[in-house]
Order: structure tokens, then sequence, then C-alpha cells
């Protein structure tokens, strides 16, 4: 249960009656969050949700949001009614606010200063609305700031993230497993956002409930994304480079965009296109009962020497 | 076949990037995404309002391809392209 900080008092004075407003601070997604309730936010996140939710304002985080929450449904005529409770976008380029619905949820996101943004929403009474809430508009924001939502499982190993990309069905959560000594932090989506001179990999909820992150942080610096395939038992695992065109597909393929607009298309090619730039971007073949940890690591560690000969050729 | 006088435009709802000389094409209405080899690359860029017959002398102008292949190949692909939403094309 989000509680506030300050708890919830009335106090009478004469016939006045006093309400504190709600606050609470965390970060999600790679934003900071300060959720601001009119009223007590009777809203649960359970267990697996918890987990990617840090206290308060994290020092890592990308962007500060400030969320005014009214608990009570959006106006009926305000929006078509989805007939799903699927997320919608909608940016408006005159104005710089960005709407964001779905049945249960309603919000304005705008840009008031570098980094800095202001959120007005309107959720239903039911405790998912909330989680709903924070991840639609950590993807309005992430993809405004240059970075993207994926559909991926993120491992950590030694200390950085690697991404494993495809469709439902390619393997990726095997890949995760057969990673020893490895450890997931996110079991089906991530905010990549853009970090100094990296960019820091977010876990987000999602996965089974059977399905909990092992790993101890929710955030880590990204090292690779491979996008992954069934190899056949007679096999050996292996992982390739990809570059180019090939690198920008398996990206862009894993990309969530609920903005489809040919303007949010174009933003999303261009994340993924400077993205597949600055990682390296592979193929994993994965076989099922044949664990590929040093195949990764292997990999990884000859991506790094390609990396520092470019960058000392360059310098010469 | 497509009039050598039509001409092709790419799909204004679409988004696309050029990597190394490949391009990467999404076709937001039916989520959809394509690649392209170089040549096809290179046909679908010729494609900003010039007609089918000077599509085909620019590329027989830049690889080394016959008339009669030029035109047959560049047929199918355009027709393709338009099969796929890639490309609208514009009767004569």
């Amino acid at each position: 249960m989000l509680r506030s900080t300050r708890g919830d008092q009335t106090a009478r004075i004469g016939r006045r009656v006093r309400t504190r407003t709600y606050c609470e601070r965390v970060t999600f997604g790679g934003l900071a969050f300060e959720l601001l309730g009119s009223g007590p936010l009777q809203h649960d996140l359970d267990g697996t949700d918890r987990r990617f939710l840090v206290p308060g304002a994290d020092p890592r985080a990308m962007a500060d949001v400030v969320c005014a929450v009214h608990v009570k449904p959006p106006a009926p005529d305000s929006q078509p009614a989805p007939l799903s409770n699927a997320i919608h976008f909608c940016a408006d380029a005159a104005t710089g606010v960005t709407r964001v619905w779905s049945r249960e949820l309603e919000a304005e996101v705008s840009r008031v200063a570098p980094r800095r943004y202001a959120v007005d929403a309107r959720i239903g009474s039911r405790p998912e609305t909330l989680v709903g809430l924070l991840r639609s508009v950590t993807g309005a924001i992430v993809h405004a700031e240059g970075g993207l939502m994926l559909h991926a499982v993120g491992i950590e190993l030694d200390g950085r993230a690697v991404l494993f990309l495809g469709p439902s069905g390619a393997g990726k959560s095997t890949a995760a497993v057969l990673a020893d000594g490895a450890r997931c932090f996110a079991h089906d989506h991530v905010a990549v956002v853009p970090s100094g001179r990296g960019y820091l990999v977010w876990g987000l909820p999602g996965g089974t409930p059977a399905q909990v992150p092992l790993a101890r942080d929710v955030a880590y610096p990204l090292a690779a994304a491979l996008r992954v395939r069934k190899a056949a038992a007679s096999e050996q695992p292996r992982a390739l480079r990809l570059a180019g065109a090939q690198a920008l597909f398996s990206l862009r393929e894993s990309v969530e965009c609920a903005d489809q607009s040919p303007a949010a298309e174009d933003m999303y090619l261009r994340a993924s296109a400077k993205l597949s730039s600055d990682i390296d971007v592979g193929a994993l073949a994965t076989v099922l009962g044949r664990p590929h940890g040093s195949t990764l690591r292997e990999w990884l560690r000859a991506r790094m020497a390609e990396r520092i000969a470019r960058e000392e050729q360059s310098t010469c | 076949m497509l009039a050598g006088n039509a001409k092709p435009k790419k799909n204004s709802r679409n988004a696309a990037r050029v990597v190394d000389g490949k391009a990467l094409i999404v076709v937001i209405d039916r989520k959809q995404l394509h690649t392209l080899n170089a040549v096809g690359t290179r046909v679908w860029e010729l494609c900003d309002g010039r007609s089918i017959d000077a599509i085909v002398e620019s590329i027989m102008s830049e690889f080394d391809v016959d008339g009669p292949t030029a035109l047959r190949d560049v047929q199918h692909f355009l027709a393709e392209l338009r099969e796929l939403g890639v490309l609208d094309v514009e009767a004569a």
C-alpha cells in the first residue's frame, strides 16, 4: 500500500476541516516521481511490482516528474472509449503536451523545464491502475528524452546489463536462465535511458508471478543487447556481432510503441539507430540445457577490445 | 505491370532510416518492419516523384544491368513494395 509520508490527518478548526495532501516519492523506470493525491491513494502494489520501485528520488533518475493523481474514472466523453485496456499516446507538438489514456486512466504530461515534467492524471479505483499510470507516463517521457521502452529480458552480468531481445517465444527467458553467473533483473520490459556517456537500463514489472527479479538492484549500465534465437540441440551456443541495419532492426523490433503516429515512429527509429551505434548488438543462438554464461563473457570481452582498438586508432 | 510514366511515392504514414546503405522501413498501419538491400534501397530512394521509366534509367546508369532486366526487376520490386504498403503509385 502506498502510504503518505505525512499520514492521513484531518483537523477541525472551528467549522473548517483541513485534510493534508498525500505525497509519495518513488523512482520508477528511471524517473523520480513525486505522487500527489488530494486524498488517500488506496492503491496497492503487489510484491512483484514493488520490486521495481526505489523509495525516494534515486540520484540516477533521468528526470523528475510531479504527478497529481485524482482517483476517479476518466470523463466518459473526453476520449473515445478504447476497446481494450491498451495504452494510447498522442503528442501535441504545438502545446508540448502528451495525452495518455486507456480505459482506466487519463493523463496529460507536460515538459516544464529540462528534465522536469508535470503530470495531471485521473485513474480508476482498481489497484493496478496506479502502476499502469506509472508505466504509461514513463513510456511517454523516456521516449521523449531519447530513450526506449523495450520488450526484453534483462540480466545483470558482472555489474552490467545485457538485454535479450526477440518476439514472444524467441527464448529470451530461457536465455536468461542459461546465462550462468548472471542474475535476471527484468523479465519482460525495460526502460533504456541515456545516462552520461552511456545508458542505464531500468527493470519494469512484467513476467509471470513465479518469476521474480534475482538481482539486487533495479537498474544497471547497459553493455549489450542480443537478439535471441533457438539453435538445434546439435549446435553449440554462440554469439555473433550485428551491425548496421541488422542491429537497428533487432532493436526497433523490440520497441514498445503505444504512439503510432509517423512522428513517434521517427522518434523510435532515431533512438534505435543511436542506441545500435552506441552499444554492442549481437545475435545469440541458445541451446536448451547448455549454459552460455562464458560465451557471453567472451563475446563482451571481444567487443570491448574492438572498441578500445577503434578508440586508440581514432586518437592516433 | 505498372505504366512506365506512373510515379511511385513513399507512403507518408511510414518511417524509415537508411543505415550502411540499407533501408529499414516501418509500415506503421500494418505494424511491419522491412529491410531492403543496397539496390532495393536505391530504387526506394528514387521514388521521389519521378516516373518508373526515369527510375529504370537511373538504375541502369548506376548499376551494371541491361535495360530489359532493369525494367523487369524494378517493375516487380515496385509492385511488391506497393503490395506491402511501402509505396503509393500514382497513375500517369
